[in-house]
């Protein structure tokens, strides 16, 4: 990673300034809210949706209400709120583990909450309480991490190596459980576990979104804080003590706030691949390896993207809706691949 | 009782106020199916993806899997009534449609004769055609009942395992409280799978251990699997005393599992593929 970074940092000079980056990304962010707001299959010129966003009680008909407050605000501040959480987490376990190929889903989180959230699907099905799907995600995702990071933790230390590892353990019991299920699963569950897998964020409205989004909220200020340490840690952990980097706490906080916004996302959205790999590398191509813009730009990065995939997400397929984790992997994939291609180039050249 | 009659007065101005619904949407194939079948498809704006029949659905733009609905999408088609499955859902977005002033009605769809006919009554009386509604109920129930009165004092029913197609090996074949259960059974037979529900695959000896004397397999799920012949060929279905003697019967899925206003025919036609003597070659 470090080599990798200095890399990086050497193709800075071709690229934006880095002190405009971080207010381009807000102004992005910001406007992109403002014009996906009135991006849906209902049509509501910007007009009419300002006229409803800005007179909740009189403006538009019953039915414009419902979409602009019921329905798209809940959503877009679902996916600003996810898409700066999977970003963070993603850029938190990359750097704590020093591997570029860390991903939220390493620490068994979302294969956790999958698991959890077929047993309802399957087991459970149409008779299951509106609550419970979210609900069983959360505590299946928390378990999973917390399951990994007991097996990681030696004495009062944690192996990031035995964590990295316990996590791939864990998914892979955890993919074989989801196997499990679909084997016992009527051609209804699956199809819906299938969906599930795929996520969307069309499932949540105000209910479903409030009790997350103290827990979203506070994963990402936290997790933004730790872009110092993180900077330090990239030295390794014996230097980042020296330092005076209190590590152990470091890695304590970084995998209980990374496993939390990416638990209470994952439950309300289901699985959303490769924002969480995608959008820090994005950045750090840009900006070099520097945790304290690398957070902050992964942040707003994430949110912009899940807020424009999203709008995609809700409009190419209409009146139906196509899963946003197809678009997001879809993007992200290809991206991936030229990433390699590149990075090979600049090892070679 | 008295509070089922409390909620169905509750309910009563809004059934009048359905029977008046100009813009439509159903979801599940039974319920779009019945709508055409009384002849009120033009107050129809949009329909789920698993509703394929008749073929005039596909001028009705598809709202996708009736389990992932998005409610910003139905609410693009501008309905004034949802008729929905019980299956349908996720539950989030039929709420949020209530929301938005949307009446969504729920109907059981599950896999029984009783519930199908209701449906069709409960369809009617939400178009405001519940005359027409019971009239089609009426109609397949008097089929249904035809059929039993044939079959009844039959001594031994023909053994009949549903096959939904599946992988070569391990074909997906119907449990008990299915819809192909019931057709089987309203059609004189003797559903062959019973221990386990809905529908599972089989392995190879457990197809064996069922001992078919027919088989009765869904159209689309055969061309997946390349024919019956292939399917035959690939698992230990040749090996059954169906398999044995070519007893197969292939039938439209749609015609077979709808459960709609064609259950009567459907099962009609199923108990005469049945009883009569059909060998693989004259069938389909």
């Amino acid at each position: 990673m470090s080599e990798l970074a200095l890399r990086m940092r050497q193709w800075r000079g071709l690229r934006l300034p880095r002190g405009w980056l971080m207010p381009a990304l807000a102004v992005a962010l910001l406007l992109s809210c403002l014009v996906a707001i009135g991006i849906g299959p209902v049509r509501l010129s910007p007009a009419e949706v300002w006229s409803v966003l800005l007179s909740p009680l009189s403006g538009g008909s019953v039915q414009d209400q419902a979409v602009v407050w019921q329905l798209r605000l809940p959503r877009l501040i679902l996916a600003v709120l996810t898409g700066s959480t999977l970003a963070l987490a993603g850029a938190s376990l990359q750097g704590l583990f020093r591997n570029p190929l860390a991903d939220p889903g390493l620490i068994g989180v979302s294969s956790g909450a999958a698991l959890a959230a077929g047993s309802v699907i399957v087991l459970v099905g149409v008779t299951a309480p509106v609550w419970l799907l979210p609900v069983a995600a959360f505590g299946g995702g928390l378990s999973a991490a917390i399951i990994v990071a007991r097996i990681a933790k030696v004495g009062s230390a944690t192996s990031v190596a035995t964590l990295l590892l316990a996590g791939v353990a864990m998914t892979a019991i955890a993919t074989a459980g989801l196997g499990l299920l679909s084997f016992l699963a009527d051609d209804f569950a699956l199809r819906s576990l299938t969906f599930w897998t795929l996520g969307s964020l069309g499932r949540a409205g105000w209910r479903e979104l409030v009790p997350a989004l103290p827990m979203l909220i506070l994963a990402v200020l936290v997790m933004l804080r730790m872009a110092r340490p993180l900077n330090a840690l990239l030295l390794g952990e014996a230097e980042a003590r020296h330092l005076g980097v209190n590590v152990e706490r470091l890695k304590k906080m970084l995998l209980i706030w990374s496993t939390l916004g990416v638990g209470a996302a994952v439950s309300l959205t289901g699985i959303i691949g490769f924002v969480g790999l995608l959008v820090p590398h994005l950045i750090r191509l840009i900006t070099g390896p520097d945790h304290r813009i690398v957070m902050q730009a992964s942040a707003c990065g994430g949110a912009l993207l899940m807020v424009w995939t999203d709008a995609m997400s809700r409009t190419l397929v209409a009146p139906a809706e196509l899963p946003i984790g197809i678009i997001t992997s879809l993007i992200g994939g290809p991206f991936f691949i030229w990433l390699l291609i590149r990075q090979r180039q600049r090892i070679v050249g | 009782m008295p509070r089922i009659l409390a909620c169905l007065l509750v309910l009563l101005p809004l059934t009048t106020q359905a029977a008046t619904a100009q813009r439509i949407i159903t979801l599940g194939t039974s319920i779009t199916e019945t709508v055409f079948a009384l002849g009120e498809a033009q107050r129809l704006v949009g329909r789920d993806s698993t509703s394929l029949y008749p073929a005039a659905v596909f001028e009705l733009p598809d709202v996708g899997y009736l389990r992932t609905l998005a409610a910003e999408g139905l609410l693009s088609l501008q309905p004034d009534l949802v008729i929905a499955s019980h299956e349908a859902g996720p539950p989030q977005v039929l709420e949020q449609l209530r929301g938005a002033g949307v009446q969504v009605e729920m109907i059981d769809t599950g896999p029984t004769a009783e519930h199908a006919l209701a449906a069709m009554q409960k369809v009617g009386e939400l178009l405001g055609r519940a005359d027409a509604g019971r009239e089609l109920a009426q109609r397949n129930r008097e089929q249904l009942a035809a059929l039993q009165e044939q079959y009844a004092g039959q001594e031994k029913r023909p053994r009949v395992l549903f096959v939904l197609g599946g992988h070569g090996s391990q074909p997906t074949i119907g449990g008990r409280d299915t819809k192909a259960a019931t057709m089987i059974e309203l059609a004189g037979g003797e559903n062959a799978a019973t221990s386990f529900t809905s529908y599972r695959p089989g392995s190879a000896e457990a197809l064996l251990g069922m001992q078919p004397d027919v088989i009765l397999a869904a159209s689309h799920g055969m061309e997946q699997v390349g024919g019956v012949d292939q399917l035959m060929k690939d698992s230990a279905l040749a090996l059954t005393p169906a398999g044995r003697s070519g007893r197969v019967i292939v039938m439209n899925s749609g015609l077979l599992l709808g459960m709609g206003p064609r259950m009567g025919a459907a099962a009609t036609e199923l108990a005469a593929q049945l009883h009569g003597k059909q060998t693989a070659e004259n069938v389909q």
